[in-house]
């Protein structure tokens, strides 16, 4: 009695595990829908004294998304009019240490809004007529030295009128490295 | 030899008659059959689950527990959906030689039904969009459960268990369900 009550428990084991997995639609929780350039730094090939140096984003509310022939209407999926994404500015010092500048009421915004709970948030906002979500920031290059700026490629909505799913965005950034810094000196 | 043998088949007779015995002193073991409520779901949650239990054996007993779910309440969470009903046939086993206090594992079946909230791509005229919908389901679901009883005066069990279970068929029902309770009753 005793065996086949192991192996009926073996057997019913085995069932209950494989019926684990990934369900097939999504549950509540996350997407995220990949895109190209979203972010842009406005590069140059050498920055001087009191140069500033401009962070762009620029997206639309309307993205491609894989697998599927219409575009996706990421607001009206998650309600947000706001997405977020984190950049931070480091400087390396004599002893080859980095350490993190406080940019703090310095920063010239242009478009969008910032935030610094963490580090600095920039916010891009929607604009309900040209239906792009864009944010610029002009950070003003004030030290000699070698720098590096960080910036997060994943954008993601910042629920000010929450939602039941997160539709991220990841983006590719130009002229950043595999570590997403954005590496330059001040002469 | 001789006398150790002799003290073995002694032993070996004593030790089945203890057991003849033991069914005799337990009166638990000559009731079969068990009916229970789940009164820790009356006081939390706007719900109904009774329970029928046949023992086979000393160890082994079948049963089946059905519940119900108060319609006007929201039962909703992410895991389970709203489930409005839930039946459970299921086979136990007693991993304990005393009758009166056990642990005991289980495994079930569930045939449950409810809503669901789902996450579903919608299509307007030029766009698509992420919105939740609600399905309506029925499903059968599998699972196993441990659990612990102990009887007062031979005949008023305390139970409780605690399982987990996956849906099979039905992709609009829930992943995964729980069993739990906290019931007592009478063995008669």
């Amino acid at each position: 009695m005793k065996k086949i009550l192991n192996y009926v428990t073996a057997f019913l084991s085995l069932i209950v595990l494989s019926s684990c997995g990934e369900p097939d639609e999504i549950l509540m929780g996350s997407k995220t829908i990949t895109i190209d350039n979203a972010i842009q730094i406005e590069a140059k090939s050498s920055y001087q004294l009191n140069d500033v140096l401009y962070v762009n984003a620029t997206f639309s509310r309307y993205l491609q998304e894989k697998g599927f022939d219409t575009l996706l209407d990421i607001y009206k999926s998650t309600s947000s009019d706001e997405y977020y994404f984190n950049f931070y500015l480091e400087k390396k010092s004599a002893y080859g240490t980095w350490s993190t500048i406080d940019l703090g009421e310095n920063l010239i915004l242009e478009k969008g809004k910032l935030n610094n709970y963490y580090g600095n948030s920039a916010l891009c906002i929607l604009d309900q007529v040209t239906n792009l979500y864009e944010f610029r920031v002009g950070i003003p290059l004030l030290e000699k030295g070698t720098y590096r700026l960080n910036i997060s490629n994943t954008i993601s909505p910042s629920y000010a009128n929450n939602s039941f799913i997160a539709v991220n965005i990841e983006t590719t950034i130009k002229d950043v490295d595999e570590n997403g810094n954005f590496n330059f000196s001040i002469d | 030899m001789k006398m150790r043998f002799c003290l073995l088949l002694l032993f070996t007779s004593l030790s089945f008659q203890a057991q003849e015995l033991h069914g005799l002193k337990n009166p638990i073991l000559n009731r079969k059959n068990e009916l229970r409520i789940d009164f820790g779901k009356i006081i939390l949650n706007p719900k109904l689950q009774l329970t029928y239990e046949y023992f086979i054996k000393n160890r082994l007993s079948v049963g089946v527990s059905a519940m119900f779910i108060n319609d006007q309440e929201k039962t909703y969470n992410s895991f389970q959906g709203e489930r409005k009903y839930q039946i459970d046939p299921f086979v136990r086993y007693s991993f304990s030689n005393n009758n009166r206090s056990l642990f005991y594992a289980e495994f079930f079946s569930s045939i449950n039904g409810g809503s669901n909230d789902k996450i579903a791509r919608l299509n307007n005229v030029n766009y698509g969009y992420y919105d939740r919908i609600e399905y309506q389901y029925i499903d059968v679901a599998i699972g196993s459960s441990i659990g612990y009883k102990v009887y007062i005066a031979h005949r008023f069990p305390i139970n409780l268990n605690l399982g987990l279970g996956f849906n099979l068929f039905n992709n609009s029902s829930p992943a995964g369900l729980s069993r739990v309770s906290f019931s007592t009753g009478y063995r008669f």
